[in-house]
This record gives C-alpha cells, structure tokens and sequence, in this order.
C-alpha cells in the first residue's frame, strides 16, 4: 500500500486527453436510499436503489487547439465518455469510465493571475470501474 | 521548460532596448549599462497534472545602469521602469514571442545601489514569474 500523488492523474474527455490543463479534479458515485420501515421496528431502515455519479475538473486556462477552450467549450449539452484515471495511464491501474452530460464550462479571470476554467457534468447511466486494461 | 533556454530567451528580449548590452547569465563584469540574468528563486514543479506545467518564480533581470547620482542614470531608470509605453522593459519582456516557455510576467521592479567593478551603480532588479509546459 502507497499513498498516490494527484499529480498523476488522468482525464480523458472523449478521445482528448486534458490532464495537463488540470489542476483539481472530483470524481465520486452516490447511491439514492428508499425508507422501507416496517411497523414494530425502533430505527429506521433504508436500502440502497439507484446508483448516480459526480465528476467536475478544473485548471489552467490555455490558447492551444488542444485547449480547454477549445475542446471543452463545444462540447455543452452534450453527452460524452469520460475516463477518469487516478494512479494514470497503465496496464492495472484503475480507472472510471462513464458517460457524462457535460452541463457547465466556465472561466475566470483574476486580475492578478492566470485565466482559468471550470468543467461540470451529469454522469449517467453505469460506471465501467474495471482496471485499465494492457 | 529549461532554465537556460528562459534565461537566454528573455536577455533577448533586452536586445530591443535601446543601448542595453544583455547577458543571460551573471556576467561579473558587464559594459554598462546592461542587463545581467540572475537565477530564480525556485522552480514550482507540478502546477498541473500530468507535467503540464511547471513556474519558475522570481527570476531575476538585473538592469545596471550607472552612477545613481547622475540625471542621466534617473532619466534612463525612470524611462526603463515605466509600467507602459515604448521604453517599458515591463512590455519588452511581456510582449516577447517565447519558445523557451509559454509566458513571462514582471510582477515587480526595485532599486538597489552597489558598485559593478568598483564603480558605483544602480541597479534595478526587475522580478518575473516564467510558466511553461513541465516536459522538455
């Protein structure tokens, strides 16, 4: 067991990889819970039912046709894959893929710094979390 | 992004200012006035996932003008220290086409006095934080 650094994760949006824009990232799954207490019991019990997700990015600004502009900005109300690799890029190493509204790209410019960007999404449907294939 | 390549790169940027001699490296004994290269404060590694970016921070231009009690020496600091117009060493450096990395920004300028072989000086030490891609 190791800790891993962030540094090293991966972020595909579609085919385009955006990993070297990122500087924070939130991948994470929630499952919804229904009340089925009975009468006669003291607590209340719950089970899970539907799985949901979570994921957004964030970074650096850049002006490159690789860009976070560029690719990310087009891609609003649409659905995309996303491949969401914490330890990186390779044979059995996990990964997250799912597929995404993508709901929000939005930047932000601080006067005294580097312009920056925000990446929302609605993940949808079921993970694929099998470990990266060789 | 390689230190040498950002500190070549921005002395020529100094090239476009009018009679500064430029040197990317401390040169000892400069022909004043010039502007010397000193080495930065770091280098923050890792800004990005992935290698994708690197800062250099405070690395140094030191501009050696001459005696500080000359009109002359005040005259050129004034022109060369200005925020803006067609002397400002601030739009010489920030307008330059970099290879060597994707960006420079002069954050500060100050005055200090000292002698350069024996001959009193001043200097104006302009700051600047350089950001490039991690990877070679």
């Amino acid at each position: 067991m190791a800790r891993k650094h962030s540094k090293l994760t991966k972020i595909l949006i579609g085919t385009d990889d955006i990993s070297q824009f990122c500087t924070d990232s939130t991948c994470g799954q929630q499952s919804g819970t229904e009340d089925n207490t009975t009468y006669g019991k003291n607590a209340v019990v719950k089970d899970g039912t539907l799985l949901t997700g979570t994921f957004s990015c964030s970074g650096k600004y850049d002006d490159s046709a690789t860009g976070p502009r560029a690719i990310l900005k087009p891609l609003v109300g649409t659905t995309v894959v996303v491949q969401y690799r914490p330890e990186g890029t390779g044979s059995g190493l996990p990964q997250d893929e799912f597929s995404a509204v993508i709901t929000d790209y939005s930047e932000t410019a601080p006067v005294a710094g580097f312009r920056t960007w925000s990446l929302t999404t609605e993940p949808s449907d079921e993970w694929d979390s099998t470990d990266q294939a060789a | 992004m390689r230190l040498n390549d950002v500190m070549d790169e921005v002395a020529l940027a100094f090239g476009e200012v009018t009679g500064l001699n430029s040197y990317g490296w401390p040169e000892a004994s400069p022909a004043l006035p010039a502007v010397v290269m000193n080495y930065p404060e770091g280098v923050d590694y890792d800004q990005t996932y992935d290698r994708g970016e690197d800062t250099i921070t405070d690395l140094q231009a030191i501009v050696l003008i001459g005696n500080p009690q000359d009109r002359d020496t005040r005259d050129k600091a004034a022109q060369w220290a200005d925020g803006d117009g067609p002397t400002s060493i601030k739009n010489f450096i920030e307008g330059y086409a970099y290879t060597s990395c994707d960006d420079v920004q002069v954050i500060r300028a100050t005055f200090e006095s000292g002698p350069v072989a024996g001959i009193p000086c001043l200097h104006i030490v302009f700051s600047c934080n350089v950001t490039g891609s991690g990877r070679d």
